[in-house]
């Protein structure tokens, strides 16, 4: 299983409002694929961190890692 | 009636020789000039003539100048410019707000308000429905805003009065004072307030009954519909009314590049506590907004027990607030910067600056550059929390350490010397904003090549620009940006996007619409706006058309402060921002390379027209924009 947690405003894009949630580790699954699978747009994460080190939309996950979804920011 | 969207009024006030005239220009100017700053910039060089300005002189040309969209019903648009001469930087002061004064001006019948001389005692200015007066102000001077805006108010006999002022910091002409308009949106960066305060200016009160004509009401009421309907179900306006821009704080924490410590690291060991969630579970009372602007993402806090009590009638932080006056000075009580953010609020001053001139002072005294001799016996560490209160008091009075640290910081270095310089975070004088250009390079570039000091809005934020489903690319492709760029390249490619998109936040800004109403950082697609200059206007245009008003506005500014001595020497950054990270998921990572950053600016002035030897925009380029009467002959 892959844990995920969604940051702040991408929390409310889960139906609970904990924001985190786990995932079946499938063979070649992405940070790409589970935004798509949770209908998170691509262009609303600004930060994907996996086991607490940056990381980009298409690195793949594997059993037991850690997802940490952030929201895009700029401005202010 | 000489046209739709704009009144065809100018209203000129000389406060030396308490005269007032008003100038009628036809539909040709502002089809160049828009509004805002566009309008604005052509005054300010009109008017000063080629001179180099006193900037707190009676000299000194102040425009207010709302955008051409506000107050036609036109959705998120609601913004007006102040420009004068910077006190702070010496360069252009430009200066932005939210609100309602803008569209309450344009509904009395005036597009701009252009001020000149100094009135012998204070006065306020008063304007309804297209007449104008001075009126006798010295029973407000030493008010706090609340307490000023209520008398006016009262003594106008309409609690409708919208009332852009200075605070007291304005009248003491602290050099990053700033204008508010209903005690809650700023004109804040720049100083502009102590160019009023030296003007004997207190405020402009403004009431307007009459609509601003547009060619098709009802296609404008139509847009304004459709945001309201769609800005919960995109993610980005759907943040901004949740969160709003306190979002930022949690989120530039987990990517180690929150200002913590005066940029000494990232990450902020308090960052959950003072951030948007906390917030709201906390202190928000209310989602904030402005003239017809569906998305609300301002914060009005409120705390009404303890020693610190918070005034809601003051709105709440954002984000640059939390961060330039929290993390950036080691501070995580989030009850205490509600009332750090209220006391600049009350007294006129720009948050930004006040946090970053106080933690520049932070970090001199515990690098034993200064001591509490000079800091009136204040400890000044960072995460003391104790001092922060009374240092904004005292700058507001400039009483003591205050009154120093009342000229900026570039100013506070020159007299701590001791090499404390090379501390320094700003650009032409101006206080860096809380963004980190080393996670990002074109927002690197914006704050070295913006006209006003370093500004985080000159151009549209990397970070929407980097992948195929950004939303700045799939937004943005109509106008030349339709190919990614990652977030800290620095080659052609993001030079060009810096320049394309200060050319678009140039035309925002003159049509007085927000970034966070519009692509890429919201829910509004070029398409739409467009569609609404033309209901408004009644003009065929293009963005072609509108993003050749924005590069025109830039290309005056850039000549104004090429009269006032600027060269492309000032378009520099601080040394920190080429050193690495410290801190978070990036420690460690490099900084900006100084020699590809050079080479970056260069090919900005080049890309732009602008000749890297003089800091002007060439004689070539002039004649394009139709600015031929800029043109040295």
């Amino acid at each position: 299983m892959v844990t995920v947690r969604l940051h702040a405003a991408l929390r409310s894009c889960l139906p609970h409002q904990s924001g985190v949630l786990r995932v079946s580790a499938a063979e070649g699954l992405t940070v790409r694929k589970v935004l798509q699978d949770l209908g998170v747009s691509c262009g609303a994460v600004g930060l994907v961190l996996v086991n607490g080190k940056m990381a980009s939309l298409d690195r793949r996950l594997l059993p037991g890692d850690c997802l940490e979804l952030y929201p895009i920011f700029g401005g202010g | 009636m000489v046209g739709y969207g704009f009144r065809g009024k100018i209203l000129l006030v000389d406060l030396t020789k308490a005269e007032i005239l008003v100038e009628k220009p036809g539909e040709e100017f502002y089809r160049g000039y828009l509004g805002g700053p566009g309008i604005g910039l052509y005054y300010l060089l009109r008017r000063s003539n080629k001179r180099v300005i006193d900037p707190l002189g009676p000299e000194n040309i102040l425009v207010f100048a709302p955008g051409l969209l506000a107050g036609t019903g036109a959705p998120c648009a609601p913004r007006y410019t102040v420009v004068a001469k910077s006190p702070l930087t010496g360069a252009l002061g430009k200066s932005e707000a939210g609100g309602w004064w803008g569209p309450e001006l344009k509904r009395a019948g005036f597009d701009a308000v252009v001020i000149k001389g100094r009135a012998a005692r204070p006065v306020y200015l008063w304007i309804k429905d297209g007449e104008a007066e001075i009126r006798d102000a010295s029973h407000l001077w030493g008010l706090e805003t609340g307490e000023a805006q209520e008398k006016i108010r009262w003594e106008l006999g309409d609690e409708k009065v919208q009332v852009a002022q200075i605070g007291p910091a304005g009248e003491r002409l602290v050099r990053f004072a700033n204008i508010c308009n209903n005690l809650a949106h700023f004109n804040g960066r720049n100083g502009l307030g102590a160019v009023m305060g030296a003007k004997n200016l207190r405020a402009i009160a403004v009431r307007g009954t009459r609509s601003v004509e547009v060619k098709d009401r009802e296609a404008v009421a139509g847009i304004l519909r459709w945001v309201a309907e769609n800005y919960r179900n995109h993610p980005l306006s759907a943040a901004l009314h949740e969160h709003g821009t306190p979002l930022g704080i949690t989120t530039n924490n987990a990517g180690g590049c929150l200002p913590t410590n005066h940029w000494e690291t990232g990450c902020f060991a308090r960052a959950e506590d003072i951030g948007s969630e906390k917030l709201i579970e906390k202190y928000l009372v209310k989602r904030g907004g402005c003239f017809a602007c569906p998305i609300r993402c301002k914060r009005v806090v409120e705390i009404q027990e303890g020693d610190l009590r918070v005034d809601s009638r003051y709105g709440g932080p954002e984000y640059e607030a939390l961060a330039a006056l929290g993390s950036n000075c080691g501070i995580g009580n989030l009850a205490l910067l509600l009332k750090a953010n209220e006391l600049c609020n009350r007294y006129g001053l720009d948050t930004i600056s006040v946090g970053m001139t106080i933690s520049f002072a932070m970090k001199c005294y515990e690098e034993g550059i200064i001591d509490q001799s000079l800091t009136d016996g204040l400890e000044l560490r960072f995460g003391r929390e104790e001092v922060l209160l009374p240092l904004i008091e005292k700058i507001a009075r400039r009483e003591g350490f205050g009154n120093l640290l009342a000229e900026g910081s570039r100013a506070a270095a020159a007299r701590f010397g001791r090499q404390s310089e090379k501390y320094l975070l700003e650009v032409k004088g101006q206080e860096v904003p809380m963004h980190d250009p080393r996670v990002k390079s074109g927002l690197g570039l914006q704050f070295a090549l913006a006209v006003n000091g370093a500004d985080h809005w000159f151009a549209q934020h990397d970070p929407f620009f980097t992948a195929r489903d950004s939303f700045g690319v799939r937004g943005m492709a109509s106008i030349g940006l339709g190919e990614p760029v990652g977030a800290t390249d620095l080659d052609h490619r993001k030079v060009r996007q810096v320049l394309y998109t200060s050319y678009l936040n140039g035309a925002y800004d003159m049509l007085g619409v927000c970034v966070f109403g519009y692509v890429a950082r919201s829910v509004t697609p070029l398409d739409k706006l467009l569609a609404l200059v033309e209901a408004v206007t009644g003009w065929q245009t293009s963005w072609w058309e509108l993003l050749k008003a924005g590069e025109r506005m830039l290309a005056m500014a850039k000549e104004f402060n090429a009269r006032q001595g600027f060269t492309v020497a000032d378009d520099r950054l601080p040394e920190k921002f080429f050193s690495p990270l410290k801190g978070g998921p990036r420690d460690g990572e490099p900084g900006l390379d100084p020699g590809r950053f050079a080479a970056a600016v260069r090919l900005f002035y080049e890309m732009a027209g602008w000749d890297p030897g003089t800091g002007r925009p060439t004689a070539a380029k002039l004649y394009e924009l139709d600015l031929d009467w800029l043109v040295e002959k």
